[in-house]
């Protein structure tokens, strides 16, 4: 399945929320929502999910008008909310049967989600009498009912402790792994980085940049190349490479040394000054930002 | 609309199973039980006691003492309507101390025919001891001056007492006999409608505040999840209601011997089969009609706390149906009432008193109830407007007013 959302605005009371929001998600592909508070991605979603109209443009899922009510969507709303005086299972059952299962696939399925996030234990409990963060379990839980074919989460991560935000991702993976279309929001980039297929960073309404996340970190890192050497710091070796080897330009992060050849230099004569020297070499390497260093230098720094 | 069955459902169960709703039907039955009771209890309170001390309490001469200070009066007029000796006092601070003592309840100075002194210890509100007093004393003026006329008194308490008996023929219907039946009922759908309306309006502010509204609205259309609130809170009031109705009627069964029977008359020699069913229609749509209304308003907040605030101007609107029916049942055929039973808003209550306590034409309930239905239907399809309404503007309180108007100007809201 492909999702395509093409050129959706919303304004509110006036104020441009949404301009021109164009990308594409695949199922089978994780999917990262990127932004920081504020930047659009709760109001996109719920476009999507036709909690409101968008003023123009539209979504479409394999070439045709995509309306929710039309497929099986799990939907996780970035305001969470279920009953806090109804048992737990009795609430995912009722959810379940709402959008169309019957009772006992909605009980079979809501069992299945419940178990999985370990709260079997508090199934017939009522919702307030969890923590937290096992509320924001069943609150996951709920939109995984009835084996959705799109799954949309907005912030699933905040709230959950390693733990938890480790068993969420490897539940994403496996549904990424059947073929789902998955779309998660999230403003915590390093949370995501590791199991993003594609991202999708928004800032002030715009899409910045979007695509498969393999492919962004390539271009953006300009053909530069991480350097690092045995017991020697970043800054002496910064020092000593900028004295002896021409047509570069360097810079540093906590990891390594990043080089960026000029004047046509290639990795090749590179990697030949560096032996020539005899440095011993602990790292070297294509360097590839991180979606922390794209985001800023996306959408600037004091931003981030 | 499919899933209003299953909104109801998870509602209604959601209703009969919370503690408060269990505990307050069972108060609330035994309350009317032990109401319907009070006759039977009252036989056993006053059979403990004696027969005679019923009459002995209105007036007991040995309590009384007197003192007659005037020839005009003498203890012999008196004598004949107690019947025994009275305790005869010469000296006005023995009796006062006898009084002050305890040893009379009542003294009593004959001042001439047409004064009396009292002197009691602790005066209640009504004093029949008093009333008893000054119409012996109007007699035994009354008898004196016939007999001064030559006139024999019993002659003229013959001719004054000749009991006249009246046959009352009502063509329509009896309205003193519906009375109590009819305020009763008033009564119970007063209660429904003022707690089971402010159940659905705090229910559908709830799902805001609790953000529940955003997975429902999303899950199924907002008219399934209005409607099937509104039915399952409609059929948990009116399980409620019948409970308690149950109750009092059981109550009354088992109790029945012990009714006067102007009571028993009046509670239900004005019912019959077609005001029952009336009664019954008039309800049921008045109180959808109303419970609609208060989920509109319910959908206009966003928090729990800001229901009762918001739904005032309804209650407000019922208090006027209240009284309009309150003046009905004692004037049925007022042209208040008559107006009131087609308004829409006041006919649920204004409509079966009329009905209860005069003759009402078929085609007038027959218009009256299609005003009800079809003002229930535009409020069910409001409230859904209004309820979808408020899931795109969290946070602030919208007016009933600006509500309309945001549904009216843009038609971009689904159903």
């Amino acid at each position: 399945m492909i999702l395509e959302v093409k050129k959706i605005n919303k304004s509110f009371s006036g104020n441009q929320i949404l301009n021109d929001v164009t990308f594409t998600v695949t199922s089978g592909k994780a999917m990262g929502f990127l932004g920081r508070n504020g930047a659009g991605k709760t109001t996109t979603i719920r476009t999507l999910m036709d909690v409101f109209k968008p003023d123009s443009g539209n979504f479409v899922l394999d070439g045709k008008t995509f309306k929710p009510s039309d497929y099986r969507v799990g939907y996780l709303p970035e305001e969470r909310g279920l009953y806090g005086k109804e048992k737990i299972l009795d609430q995912l059952i009722y959810f379940g049967t709402l959008r169309g299962a019957s009772r006992n696939d909605a009980k079979t399925s809501a069992e299945y989600w419940i178990e999985r996030f370990d709260l079997s234990y508090a199934k017939n409990h009522k919702l307030d009498t969890l923590s937290k963060g096992n509320q924001q379990k069943i609150q996951i839980a709920q939109s995984l009912l009835n084996d959705p074919e799109i799954i949309i989460l907005d912030e699933p991560f905040s709230g959950l402790d390693p733990v938890n935000a480790q068993v969420l991702k490897d539940v994403i993976t496996e549904l990424i792994k059947k073929d789902k279309l998955v779309i998660f929001s999230s403003h915590q980039m390093s949370y995501v980085e590791e199991f993003c297929d594609e991202i999708t960073l928004i800032d002030k309404g715009k899409i910045i940049l979007s695509g498969e996340l393999k492919k962004i970190k390539t271009d953006l890192g300009h053909k530069r190349l991480r350097l690092s050497v045995v017991d020697m710091s970043q800054i002496a070796l910064k020092d000593f490479v900028d004295n002896n080897i021409a047509d570069i330009q360097t810079s540093y992060d906590e990891q390594s040394l990043i080089i960026e050849c000029i004047n046509n230099k290639t990795k090749q004569s590179l990697l030949n000054d560096i032996v020539n020297h005899q440095i011993d070499v602990e790292l070297f390497t294509n360097y590839e930002p991180s979606l922390n260093d794209i985001f800023v230098m996306k959408v600037g720094k004091e931003n981030a | 609309m499919r899933n209003i069955g299953k909104v109801l459902k998870f509602e209604l169960n959601s209703i009969l199973s919370k503690k408060s709703v269990k505990i307050t039907t069972l108060i609330m039955c035994i309350a009317v039980l032990i109401a319907t009771s009070i006759p039977t209890i009252m036989t056993l309170f006053s059979s403990d006691t004696s027969d005679t001390s019923a009459t002995d309490n209105i007036m007991d001469v040995s309590d009384i003492g007197f003192m007659f200070e005037s020839d005009l009066i003498t203890p012999e007029d008196f004598t004949m309507y107690f019947g025994s000796d009275l305790n005869i006092y010469t000296n006005i601070d023995i009796l006062r101390e006898d009084v002050k003592a305890g040893t009379i309840n009542n003294g009593y100075i004959i001042e001439d025919a047409t004064n009396i002194t009292s002197i009691t210890q602790n005066k209640d509100m009504y004093s029949s001891t008093d009333q008893i007093m000054t119409s012996i004393l109007q007699k035994i003026n009354r008898d004196k001056a016939l007999i001064t006329l030559g006139i024999d008194p019993n002659v003229i308490d013959t001719v004054s007492n000749t009991p006249i008996s009246i046959n009352a023929i009502v063509l329509g219907k009896d309205a003193s006999s519906s009375f109590l039946i009819s305020y009763i009922l008033m009564l119970g759908v007063y209660m429904l409608v003022i707690m089971y309306g402010s159940f659905v309006s705090t229910s559908v502010a709830r799902e805001k505040d609790n953000r529940t509204m955003e997975i429902l609205i999303t899950s199924t259309s907002p008219s399934s999840l209005i409607i099937g609130k509104v039915l399952a809170n409609g059929i948990g009031g009116f399980v409620q209601f019948s409970l308690i109705l149950l109750s009092g009627f059981a109550g009354y069964l088992l109790n029945q011997s012990n009714y006067p029977s102007e009571i028993s008359h009046m509670l239900f020699s004005g019912l019959s089969w077609d005001s029952i069913v009336i009664f019954l229609i008039f309800t049921a749509v008045g109180y959808l009609l109303y419970l609609f209304l208060y989920a509109s308003l319910g959908s206009l907040v966003s928090k729990v706390e800001d229901v009762g605030s918001a739904v005032t101007p309804i209650t407000l609107l019922f208090m006027v149906g209240y009284v309009i029916a309150s003046v009905g049942i004692n004037a049925p055929t007022s042209m208040i009432v008559k107006v009131g039973s087609f308004i829409p808003f006041t006919a649920i209550l204004a409509m079966p008193i009329r009905y209860f306590l005069t003759s009402v034409p078929i085609f007038e309930l027959f218009i009256s109830l299609v005003f009800m239905i079809l003002t229930s239907i535009l409020l069910a399809f409001l409230s859904t407007k209004i309820y979808r309404l408020g899931s795109l503007s969290y946070g602030n309180k919208i007016s009933f007013i600006k509500a309309l108007k945001l549904i009216f100007a843009k038609d971009n809201i689904d159903i």
